[in-house]
């Protein structure tokens, strides 16, 4: 009887509330709870929808973070796999060049770098001095005749010159490698910036013009790699600088 | 919706369940507290919040993951970079050729070239047999020779010339008498600031003789603990070069180790100030080490400290 009748007031102050526009199925014992009861009689009160909608701006806000930050490392994922894959082949080249550290002459140097196999493109240097090369030592009179040396690698105030591997495509792709002079250098490390390729076969007959070398990278930045190795020629066993860029 | 709130609260098991004393009471108690009243509308923006902080708490697991992903790989590829080009630098060592004549450095400028480590082998042979005619002499190196070793190496380092210091030594384990024995200890750092040497190079060699009164040995696994220990990128790379001794009237033959190690250079080097530099301050001490230049000569028996 008392439950009753409490009921019915419960009732009637609801629909005293002002801005009421929700629709009352309050059971006896719903009403009795403390909660539900506490939140009928609020005003303002728009339905199960409106009860729950504060709670699905965190929710929304929830989703859109978590998927966010899940696109976002996906992305940056496939970027490192494929930054990491590059940077395992370009050290697996420089080993390839470097072989055992020892060159017995140019011949070697450019038989061992043909037969890299890589899908990556690569330029492989010999950095010596080439007045100590003679006809029976590493190198030839045609590949050491300065005529044909290509202004290439520029450090500071120093030129460096190199020769490229004439293939028909010699300045992009696998198989461009060169050598080049400059032993008591800095040897082009720390300054990639200043580092000049030609970038085609008419550059050969114009030795002025040269451009950067972020044409021949296409903006990638390359992977840089130094090994000393021993060079021999006529006039004995000469330090030598493996020079490998991978790109 | 509220799941969380309603679970918290515990309403329907305490309804249904068997104390219902107990249940009562606390139903009473929630909704005749005026401050749980006024939390019980919240229930489901808590639970959001709680999700809502869960998922942060995610994506910043997720976030700090991805950028540190591959980071492991990239430190170790670099330093199996560095140890290949320290082995690499120790093999070309072994094979470059030097001048014959003992005053030159440059194969260019010499008639008479041959390997550094064959002119190397004859000339401590030459010494053992001095050594073995008059007892109170020990053999060892040439100065020229450890200078032109010296300066091979040098040149096989250039293009690490301003990032790294390096060490070279040849030990012998176990000579004739069966003692151990540092034939050559050669070390090329930073020392711009610990004296005024204000040369183009900050770069400075030191040769290390024997010093007299103290033992000819070098506490090499201190100083590649000590390079360890501090971080400074230690590579070490470590050969062997059999070497033929006169042992009283007969020639044995003895096995010596030849060790290149490099780590990160301080600019600042300072044996008594830098921490980093103690134990190479030690080995400049206990050594005899002497600051040399290609013209220069040195003579270790008249040397105690480094200059």
């Amino acid at each position: 009887m008392f439950q009753q009748k409490k009921t019915k007031q419960i009732l009637q102050g609801h629909k005293k509330q002002k801005g009421f526009i929700g629709r009352h199925k309050v059971s006896e014992t719903k009403l009795l709870s403390g909660p539900k009861a506490f939140c009928d009689k609020q005003k303002g009160f728009i339905g199960a929808i409106g009860d729950d909608l504060p709670s699905l701006v965190p929710i929304f806000f929830s989703l859109l973070i978590f998927f966010g930050t899940l696109s976002y490392v996906f992305i940056t994922l496939n970027e490192k796999n494929t930054y990491l894959e590059k940077y395992f082949e370009s050290i697996s080249v420089s080993k390839e060049a470097l072989g055992s550290s020892f060159f017995s002459g140019y011949a070697e140097f450019e038989e061992r770098v043909a037969s890299i196999n890589t899908t990556e493109n690569y330029i492989v240097g010999l950095i010596y001095d080439p007045n100590l090369l003679g006809n029976e030592g590493g190198g030839t009179v045609d590949t050491l005749d300065r005529e044909n040396f290509i202004k290439s690698c520029q450090i500071g105030n120093n030129e460096e010159y190199i020769i490229p591997y004439l293939n028909p495509d010699p300045y992009i792709g696998p198989d461009v490698y060169y050598t080049g002079k400059g032993a008591d250098q800095d040897l082009c490390d720390s300054n990639v910036v200043h580092f000049f390729i030609p970038n085609d076969v008419q550059y050969l007959n114009n030795p002025t013009d040269v451009i950067d070398a972020k044409f021949i990278f296409k903006n990638q930045t390359p992977f840089i790699y130094f090994y000393p190795v021993a060079l021999s020629t006529s006039e004995g066993v000469i330090t030598a600088y493996l020079y490998v860029l991978v790109w | 919706m509220c799941w969380f709130g309603e679970f918290m609260k515990n309403k329907k098991v305490f309804s249904k369940g068997v104390s219902s004393s107990i249940a009562t009471k606390i139903r009473s108690f929630w909704a005749t507290h005026p401050f749980l009243k006024r939390a019980e509308g919240q229930a489901a923006v808590t639970d959001a919040l709680f999700f809502l902080t869960i998922i942060s708490v995610v994506s910043v697991l997720l976030f700090t993951s991805a950028m540190s992903y591959g980071k492991g790989l990239m430190e170790s590829s670099t330093e199996y970079y560095e140890n290949t080009f320290t082995v690499s630098a120790l093999k070309t060592l072994y094979a470059v050729a030097v001048p014959l004549e003992p005053d030159k450095y440059d194969i260019l400028d010499s008639n008479y070239n041959d390997n550094l480590f064959t002119v190397l082998k004859k000339d401590y042979f030459i010494s053992s047999v001095n050594a073995a005619a008059d007892p109170a002499q020990e053999a060892m190196l040439d100065i020229n020779t450890q200078k032109k070793l010296m300066e091979s190496l040098k040149k096989i380092m250039a293009p690490l010339d301003k990032s790294k210091n390096y060490l070279f030594y040849i030990n012998i384990p176990e000579d004739v008498s069966g003692k151990q024995k540092m034939i050559f200890v050669g070390l090329v750092t930073f020392r711009d600031k610990y004296d005024s040497y204000t040369g183009p190079n900050p770069k400075t060699t030191y040769l290390c003789g024997p010093n007299p009164g103290k033992p000819s040995t070098l506490a090499l696994d201190d100083i590649q603990l000590y390079l360890k220990k501090h971080s400074l990128g230690q590579r070490f790379a470590e050969g062997r070069l059999s070497l033929l001794v006169k042992s009283g009237v007969d020639d044995k033959l003895i096995i010596a180790h030849t060790g290149l190690i490099s780590w990160t250079a301080s600019p600042d080097f300072d044996p008594n100030d830098n921490p980093y530099d103690e134990k190479i301050g030690e080995l400049l001490n206990e050594r005899c080490c002497k600051y040399v230049d290609v013209s220069d000569a040195i003579d270790c028996s008249s040397v105690s400290q480094p200059d």
